[in-house]
C-alpha cells in the first residue's frame, strides 16, 4: 500500500510538472541549479572559515561545528513545525488516506517521510558547510562519515520533536490558526537572526571575540542535541572514536525516544486534532468596522479590501516581514553614513530613505494582483475597468509603504539631530518615492500573474525577470526625484560652487526625471492593457 | 418593493412596455465554445424574457456551466452571440456585467473579509449608491445577519452560497444566471430562495437557473431548456416537452431522462445494487 501511495504520488508530480507551460517549465530545474550554486558556495565559505580558524585559532576550530547543527536546528524548527502542521492536518490528501484500511503505523511513516523530506534538503544544505570543514581542515574520511550521520540523526530528531508538538498542539488550537501564527513567528525570528547577524557580523568573522561567543554558546546547548552532533563530529575529527560512540548512542536513542512518543500521540490524539482542524466552527468574529455614509468609489473599495484581506493574513504578512527588515535593516544598520557637525552632514543623515521604498515595496506591489488568486472572478464578474484596479492596488500598496517611509525618514532625521527642513523632505520625498515605488511594483506585477497558485514566499523573493525589472524602474524614479531634492538642498546650504555646475546637475535631475516619470507610465500603460484583457471574456 | 419574509428588499422594478418587451433579456445565436478539441457548447439559440424564469437542464459535463460563463462575458464564445438586455456582451462585457447578476456554483469569495464587509465591497464595485438597509436586509434575509461580522473562511457551503446570492441581489441586475443556487442549502433557505425568485420573476427580471433538481425546475420554471453533449435537445414549456416526447403525464424527471438518455445507466444502477 505505501508503495502504490508514492507511485500515485510520483505520477502526480511528474503529470503537474509537464503541466507547466512558458517560463513556469523551467522552474524546478533552476531550483536546482539554485540549490546547488549555494551549497557549493557553502561548502567554499565553510572550507575557507575552517582554514583560517585552523591557522589563526589552532586546536579552536572544532568550536566551529555547532554552528552548522545550530543553523540546522534553527531551520528545521522554524519550517518543519509548519510542514508538520500542513501534512498532518491540512493537506488534502489525509481525508483519502484516513477513509483508505490503513494501519496507523503506515499512516505515521507516511507522514513522517512527508515531514522529513523538505527537513533533508536543509541537511543537505548544512552538511555542505560540514564537508567545507572537512576540505578546509584536511579532515580523515570517518570525519565526514560521522558528520554526516550526525547530520541525518539530528534532522530525524527534530522531525520526530515537530511531529509530537504539533499533534500535541493541535488539539489545543486549530491547525490552521496554529500554521499561520508559527509562520509569522518564523519570520519575525528569522528577521531578528537575521538583523543580530549583520549587526554582530561589522565586526568580523574571524576575530577572537566571536570565536569565544561560539565557544560560549557550544557550553550552553552541551547537553542538547545539536550539541551531542557537534561533539560526535567532533570527536571524530580529533580521533576519539569511544566518545564519538558514545555521541552516536545518545542522538541515535534520542531520535528512538523521540518517535516512539511521536507515534504513541498520533495514535492516540491525532483524529481528534483532525477533526478540530475541520470544524466549520472555526469563527473568528470581527469587530463590527464602521462604514462610510456613502460607497467608496471603485478603487478605494478594491483598497479597502486589500488592506483587511492583508492584515488577517498572517501567512502572507510573514512573508512581506523580510523585505520590510531588509528596508529598514539597511539604513539604520548597515548604510550609516558618517556623521559630522555641519549642517550638509545632518542632511545626509537622510540619504539612504531611498532605500526604504524600494525595497519594502516589491514583495507587496509585485504581489498585488496575483493575490487576488481565484477571487479575481469576483472582479471580472464585476463592471471593473482596469484603471479602477490598478489604482485600487496602487493607493493599497503606496499608502501603508509611504507611512512607514515617511516615518522612517523623520526617524533618521531624528537620529541624526537634522534639522526641521529634513523632517519635511523626509516626510514628503518619502511619500512621494513610495508612491513611484508601489505604482512601478503593482503595474509590473499585472504583467503576468499567476492566480492559480497561492502567493508564495519564494515567488516573491525570487529574483524574477519582473522582480529586476521592478528595480530597474523603479531606480531609475528615485534617480531624478532624488538627484533634484540634493541640488535644491545643497543649493540652498551653498554647497554647490559654480553655477554653471548648478545648472547641469539640475538639467541632468529633470532628465532623469522624465526618464523616470515615463518608465513608470510606461509600465503602468502595459499593465492597463494586460488588466484589460485579463477583465475581458478569457478564452478558457 | 419586494418583498420576502416581511423584508423589502430594493425598489427596482423593470419596465414592462412594449418597447422593452421585444428585446429579449438574454438572447444568443449560434452559440458555441471549443476547448481544443473538445466542442463543450454548440449552435446554441437560447432565449429568455424578461419576468420569465426558465430552468436549464442537463447532465453532467453538458455544457451549463460553459454557457452561464459566457452569457456572465467571463468566457469567450468560439462562435455565436449574446446579447443580454440588449447589450452585446462581446462588444460591451463591462455594461452586459452591470445588468448581470452571476452565482456560480461554487461563489467567488473572499476568506479574510467578514459577510458583511464583503457585501459592502460589492456595493463599492457595482456603485450601488446607498447599500446600507440592502445589505442588513439581505443577511437578515439569508439568516447571516448572527454571522455577519464573522469571516467567510469560517462559513459554512451553504452559507457561503446564500452570501453569493446575497452579493448579486445587492446591485438588483436585470438578468439573473444561477448555477445551482439551492446547492448545499437547508430546505429553509432553498424555500426563501424560492420565494425570492418568484418575487424577482413578478418584478420583471429574468433568470436562468440551472439545478440538477428537476422539483425545483418543475416548481419556478414556466420553460425548461434541456442542454446535452454542448448542444440545446429541447426547450419549451413541460407541457410541450411532454408532447414532444410523447411521456403523457410523465415528470420533469421522466422527460428528461428520455431526451438525454439515461435509461441505460438506470439499468446498469439496478444491477449492480442486485
Amino acid at each position: 500500500m505505501p508503495a502504490l501511495i508514492l507511485r500515485t504520488r510520483l505520477k502526480i508530480w511528474r503529470r503537474s510538472l509537464r503541466a507547466r507551460r512558458g517560463l513556469w517549465r523551467y522552474g524546478p530545474t533552476a531550483s536546482a541549479i539554485i540549490y546547488l550554486v549555494v551549497g557549493a558556495f557553502t561548502l567554499l565559505f565553510g572550507a575557507g572559515i575552517a582554514a583560517a580558524t585552523k591557522d589563526q585559532y589552532p586546536g579552536r576550530e572544532t568550536d566551529l561545528l555547532l554552528l552548522p547543527f545550530l543553523a540546522l536546528l534553527l531551520f528545521v524548527l522554524i519550517s518543519g513545525i509548519s510542514v508538520a502542521l500542513n501534512e498532518l492536518f491540512i493537506a488534502s490528501d489525509v481525508e483519502l488516506l484516513l477513509t483508505a484500511p490503513l494501519p496507523d503505523r503506515v499512516l505515521f511513516a507516511l507522514k513522517l517521510f512527508d515531514t522529513l523530506w523538505p527537513s533533508l534538503l536543509t541537511a543537505a544544505w548544512v552538511s555542505c558547510s560540514l564537508v567545507g570543514f572537512g576540505i578546509g581542515t584536511s579532515a580523515g574520511p570517518l570525519f565526514y562519515a560521522a558528520a554526516l550521520l550526525a547530520c541525518l540523526l539530528l534532522t530525524g530528531l527534530l522531525t520526530a520533536f515537530n511531529l509530537g508538538i504539533v499533534l500535541l498542539l493541535a488539539r489545543v488550537f486549530p491547525a490552521r490558526r496554529l500554521r499561520e501564527a508559527v509562520l509569522l513567528a518564523g519570520s519575525g525570528l528569522g528577521v531578528g537572526v537575521w538583523l543580530f547577524w549583520y549587526a554582530s557580523s561589522r565586526r568580523g568573522l574571524f576575530s577572537q571575540g566571536s570565536l569565544d561567543e561560539v565557544s560560549a554558546l557550544g557550553g550552553w546547548v552541551r547537553w542538547t542535541p545539536p550539541g551531542w552532533a557537534a561533539s560526535l563530529a567532533a570527536d571524530a575529527y580529533r580521533g576519539h572514536w569511544l566518545q564519538a560512540g558514545a555521541g552516536l548512542i545518545a542522538l541515535a536513542g534520542a531520535l528512538a525516544v523521540l518517535s516512539a512518543v511521536a507515534y504513541t500521540l498520533f495514535t492516540r490524539v491525532f483524529l481528534s486534532g483532525w477533526s478540530s482542524a475541520r470544524e466549520a466552527g472555526a469563527r473568528r468574529r470581527r469587530t463590527r468596522t464602521a462604514e462610510p455614509a456613502r460607497t467608496h468609489s471603485v478603487a478605494l473599495s478594491v483598497a479597502i479590501k486589500d488592506w483587511r484581506t492583508t492584515v488577517r493574513d498572517w501567512p502572507y504578512l510573514s512573508t512581506l516581514l523580510p523585505s520590510l527588515a531588509y528596508a529598514i535593516g539597511y539604513p539604520f544598520i548597515l548604510f550609516r553614513l558618517p556623521t559630522g557637525h555641519d549642517a550638509a552632514a545632518h542632511w545626509l543623515s537622510i540619504a539612504p530613505l531611498p532605500i526604504v521604498p524600494l525595497l519594502m515595496t516589491s514583495a507587496p506591489a509585485l504581489a498585488a494582483v496575483s493575490r487576488e488568486g481565484g477571487a479575481f472572478d469576483v472582479l471580472r464578474a464585476a463592471p471593473l475597468g482596469p484603471g479602477g484596479l490598478l489604482l485600487g492596488k496602487t493607493i493599497a500598496v503606496a499608502t501603508p509603504v509611504a507611512v512607514l517611509t515617511a516615518l522612517a525618514g523623520m526617524a533618521l532625521a531624528y537620529l541624526h539631530q537634522a534639522p526641521a527642513g529634513a523632517f519635511v523632505v523626509a516626510a514628503l520625498g518619502g511619500a512621494w518615492l513610495a508612491a513611484g515605488c508601489s505604482a512601478a511594483g503593482v503595474a509590473v506585477g499585472a504583467f503576468q500573474p499567476r492566480f492559480d497558485q497561492p502567493v508564495s514566499r519564494g515567488r516573491q523573493a525570487g529574483f524574477s525577470a519582473g522582480c529586476l525589472l521592478y528595480m530597474a524602474v523603479a531606480t531609475l524614479f528615485m534617480a531624478g526625484s532624488v538627484l533634484l531634492a540634493a541640488v535644491a538642498i545643497l543649493t540652498a546650504l551653498g554647497k554647490l560652487g559654480s553655477m554653471g555646475g548648478r545648472v547641469a546637475l539640475l538639467a541632468l535631475g529633470l532628465v532623469l526625471f522624465m526618464l523616470g516619470l515615463s518608465a513608470v507610465v510606461a509600465v503602468a500603460g502595459v499593465a492597463l492593457d494586460r488588466l484589460r484583457r485579463l477583465l475581458e471574456p478569457s478564452d478558457a | 418593493m419586494l418583498m420576502v419574509k416581511g423584508l423589502s428588499l430594493g425598489a427596482t422594478v423593470i419596465a414592462k412596455g412594449a418597447a422593452v418587451d421585444r428585446v429579449p433579456a438574454i438572447e444568443t445565436r449560434g452559440l458555441g465554445k471549443r476547448f481544443g478539441e473538445t466542442e463543450a457548447v454548440r449552435d446554441l439559440n437560447l432565449s429568455v424574457q424578461r419576468g420569465e424564469i426558465v430552468g436549464f437542464l442537463g447532465p453532467n459535463g453538458a455544457g451549463k456551466t460553459t454557457t452561464m460563463r459566457m452569457l456572465a462575458a467571463l468566457l469567450k464564445p468560439s462562435e455565436g452571440t449574446i446579447r443580454i438586455a440588449g447589450v452585446d456582451v462581446l462588444r460591451s462585457p463591462l455594461e452586459a456585467r452591470r445588468v448581470v447578476g452571476f452565482v456560480p456554483e461554487t461563489p467567488f469569495l473572499y476568506e479574510k473579509l467578514s459577510g458583511r464587509e464583503f457585501l459592502h465591497f460589492t456595493a463599492g464595485l457595482f456603485g450601488v449608491r446607498q447599500p446600507f438597509a440592502q445589505i442588513e436586509n439581505l443577511l437578515r434575509l439569508f439568516e447571516l445577519d448572527g454571522r455577519g461580522d464573522d469571516l467567510v473562511e469560517g462559513y459554512s457551503r451553504g452559507m457561503r452560497q446564500k452570501l453569493g446570492l446575497a452579493g448579486v441581489l445587492l446591485h438588483e441586475p436585470e438578468v439573473l444566471l444561477l448555477d445551482e443556487p439551492t446547492n448545499a442549502l437547508d430546505p429553509r433557505s432553498a424555500r426563501t430562495v424560492k420565494d425570492l425568485l418568484l418575487g424577482l420573476r413578478e418584478r420583471g427580471h429574468a433568470v436562468l437557473l440551472s439545478t440538477h433538481v428537476l422539483e425545483i425546475a418543475e416548481q419556478l420554471c414556466g420553460r425548461v431548456a434541456i442542454i446535452d453533449a454542448g448542444a440545446l435537445v429541447a426547450s419549451g414549456t413541460l407541457a410541450e416537452l411532454r408532447e414532444r416526447t410523447g411521456a403523457g403525464d410523465a415528470s420533469l424527471e421522466d422527460v428528461f431522462l428520455r431526451l438525454t438518455g439515461g435509461n441505460e445507466e438506470r439499468e446498469l444502477a439496478r444491477y449492480l445494487a442486485g
